[in-house]
Formats: C-alpha cells, sequence, structure tokens
C-alpha cells in the first residue's frame, strides 16, 4: 500500500517547510520532498523600487540572518554604481558578517538542532527544545545563549542594533566604528554587557547611571 | 505555581520578531521556571492542544489560507493574543506586494514557464496566497483591522462581526489581532 508521510511544520528550523516522505507497496522510500511553502515575491515587489531601498528590503528576506542579505544587496549596489569601497568599510562589513556568523551558528547548534543531539531523538517531543536543555545542563544553555549574544551584541555596536541594522549601504557603510560606538550604544549598555553575566552585574547596572546617560 | 503556557507563531514574516525575542538572552533563562514554551517554531510540538493557551505570540501577516487558519485556531485556543511587530500590526513588508500584483499572477510570474523548470505552480502543498480585494488599497483602510473574536462571543462563521480577510483594508493583509482577553 503507498503511503505518505508528512511532517508539517518542520520545526526547530530557520524558515518554513514541510516534508513529504513517499512510501511504495513494499514500504520503501519512493520519493521525499523538501516544501518550502512561503512565497512572499520580494522578486516581482523589489522590481522597479530604488537602489537605495534595497538593503532595507532585501534584508526582510529573513531576520535571522540579516546581515547576509543586507551584505549581499549593498555588494550588488557597489557593482551597479560601479564604486570602489573603501578598504575600512570592507573590513567592517566583513566583522558584522563575522559577528552575525557567531549568533547564527549559536541559534543554529544550541537553540535548534542540540536538544535532539543532546537529550536525544527519543526524548520527549514536549521538553525536546531549548529549555529543556536548560534543564538538564543550565550551565552549558547559559554560555550558549551568551555566545548568541556575543554576535548579535557585535552586530548591534556596529549598526545600531541587532535585527536588520539599515548600515551597510552601496559604496560601504553609513557609519564607521568611532570610540563612542565601541564604548557601547545606548541601546547595548542597557543589557547585559559582552563579559559573562552575573546577577550582582545585572542588578548594578540595573541601578546605575551609564544606563541614563544617553537619553 | 502553575506555569505560564506560552504559544507563538510564525505567519509570513522574517523570524525577526522571534529573534527579538530571544535578544532578551538570559532573561529568557530566568523566567524559564515560570513560563512554559507549548508550541513555537523553537519547539516540537505540532498541534495546538487541546485545553488552550495562556498567551500566543503571533508574529508575521497573513498572507495565505494556511494563515488564516493558523489565526483562527490561535484566536479560539489562546486567552490573550499578542501581535508582535509590524508584520502582524500592519501587514508591512508581506503587504508590499499587494499594491503591485494579485496572488494568482505572483505565483504565475515566480513559478509560471518563464522562471523554473517546468512551470508548474506549486498547488499541492504551497497554500493558496492571499491578498486585499482591489479598491480596497489607499489611506483611509489602512486601520482597519481584522477583528478576531475572542472564543465565545459568538459563531465565527455566522457572526457579522467574524473576521473577514477582506475586512482588513489597505494593507490586505494585515492580521491585525488586537490584544483581547478573554472574560
Amino acid at each position: 500500500m503507498k503511503r505518505e508521510i508528512r511532517i508539517d511544520p518542520v520545526t526547530r528550523i530557520e524558515g518554513h517547510a514541510k516534508i513529504t516522505i513517499h512510501l511504495d507497496d513494499a514500504g520503501n522510500v519512493a520519493d521525499a520532498r523538501f516544501h518550502v511553502t512561503e512565497l512572499r515575491g520580494f522578486e516581482e515587489f523589489c522590481v522597479g523600487r530604488t537602489l537605495w531601498e534595497m538593503p532595507s528590503l532585501t534584508s526582510r528576506i529573513c531576520g535571522i540572518c540579516p546581515v547576509s542579505h543586507i551584505l549581499a544587496s549593498a555588494k550588488t549596489g557597489d557593482a551597479i554604481l560601479a564604486v570602489r569601497v573603501p578598504d575600512t568599510a570592507v573590513l567592517l562589513r566583513r566583522l558584522m558578517n563575522l559577528g552575525q556568523l557567531v549568533q547564527s551558528h549559536a541559534l543554529s547548534f544550541f537553540y535548534l538542532s542540540a536538544p535532539d543531539l543532546l537529550l536525544g531523538w527519543d526524548s520527549d517531543p514536549a521538553t525536546r527544545n531549548v529549555f529543556g536543555l536548560f534543564a538538564k545542563d543550565p550551565e552549558l544553555t547559559r554560555r550558549a545563549v551568551r555566545l548568541r549574544s556575543f554576535g548579535q551584541q557585535i552586530i548591534e555596536r556596529l549598526g545600531g542594533k541587532r535585527i536588520h541594522p539599515a548600515w551597510a549601504v552601496p559604496g560601504g557603510v553609513n557609519q564607521g566604528l568611532s570610540p563612542k560606538i565601541t564604548a557601547g550604544s545606548r541601546r547595548t549598555s542597557r543589557r547585559r554587557s559582552i563579559r559573562p553575566a552575573r546577577r550582582s552585574t545585572c542588578s548594578r547596572r540595573r541601578s546605575g547611571t551609564t544606563r541614563r546617560a544617553g537619553h | 505555581m502553575n506555569k505560564v503556557k506560552i504559544a507563538t507563531v510564525w505567519l509570513s514574516g522574517c523570524a525577526g520578531c522571534h529573534m527579538s525575542l530571544l535578544d532578551i538572552d538570559e532573561t529568557l533563562l530566568d523566567i524559564a521556571d515560570r513560563i512554559e514554551f507549548v508550541r513555537s517554531p523553537v519547539v516540537d510540538l505540532k498541534e495546538f492542544p487541546a485545553d488552550g493557551m495562556d498567551v500566543t505570540i503571533v508574529e508575521g501577516a497573513v498572507a495565505n489560507e494556511e494563515h488564516l487558519e493558523i489565526l483562527h485556531e490561535v484566536r479560539e485556543k489562546s486567552k490573550l493574543v499578542i501581535a508582535l511587530g509590524d508584520c502582524a500590526v500592519t501587514g508591512n513588508i508581506p503587504s508590499m506586494r499587494n499594491n503591485r500584483i494579485p496572488p494568482q499572477e505572483l505565483l504565475e510570474r515566480v513559478y509560471g514557464k518563464e522562471r523554473t523548470v517546468n512551470g508548474t505552480l506549486p498547488t499541492e502543498v504551497v497554500p493558496a496566497p492571499r491578498s486585499g480585494p482591489a479598491g480596497a488599497r489607499g489611506h483611509s483602510g489602512r486601520h482597519m483591522a481584522a477583528r478576531v473574536p475572542a472564543p465565545g462571543r459568538g459563531d465565527r462563521k455566522g457572526d457579522p462581526r467574524a473576521p473577514r480577510r477582506e475586512d482588513a483594508g489597505a494593507r490586505g493583509q494585515g492580521a491585525e489581532v488586537r490584544v483581547k482577553e478573554e472574560r
């Protein structure tokens, strides 16, 4: 008897998808398909818009890896305008991309895949997630969260925010790396620092004056 | 103390709002003993449990038939529904196609013969895209929300106040689910 096994939705991935596995009469796999179920139409609604909108528009393809889309779009803009990007901007773009690699790998491995690998394929689906991981190994999970946060903070300090920074533009980047930025933006200072945070650090930060300095 | 049961769903969007949620970093772990993520893209349960959610956070706009179904289920099974982010509230980026191109034409342009190898439209597994009706564009209708009634406020199908995507106004697919609490 022909059967179809359907996994819908596929969870703990970065995006929307279904998987269908088609079995033949003997119960063997005849075909397997991975379906990307989301059509948003970027390829159509971007047509006719200005070059300068593209990095901000296309970064919204993905909020998990917006930096990839911002940089791809900015580099396309560089090529269209036939401009030479300053060396500093090339390095800064590269730095932000590395920040993204850190955060996205931390997300992919620790938040999404690790529950399978560390709790086991056959563990209870209800707790087979990052919170189940936290219950089993709090220290590891905290370090994983800090690793993702570290990558996100690199992006934030360069581009002003963690997700969809409007920073890379055709021709380079719209803001350099000033001492003010490295000292931490107002947004960054509200959050826990890159250093491993302890509770005492947190409470001191909360009552401190640094947080209001930017207002 | 009972844990607060939380669900999150992503409709048409970029997952950035979910990432913003994760960007509270260790705070998420600090409150882990008080909340339970029951149904979310980052956990494994695929169905909404029948006993319902305390809070459901919705990211993204309604851009296809499946999203609408999910949103109805979310409303029925949640005490509190929170629309998180621009896409869920105004339609934002996913609604930009509405100003240019009807859904069917979009499908044909993206998957049609000129673009893909066999030119077959993905009707089997890709949910049919939705859009606002022609003529509903323009600023005037922009803030008209598709109100999804709380459970117990009348039959969804027969109730004139029932959510109709056609009422969503200019942005067409801005599934504006205002926070409503079950009383």
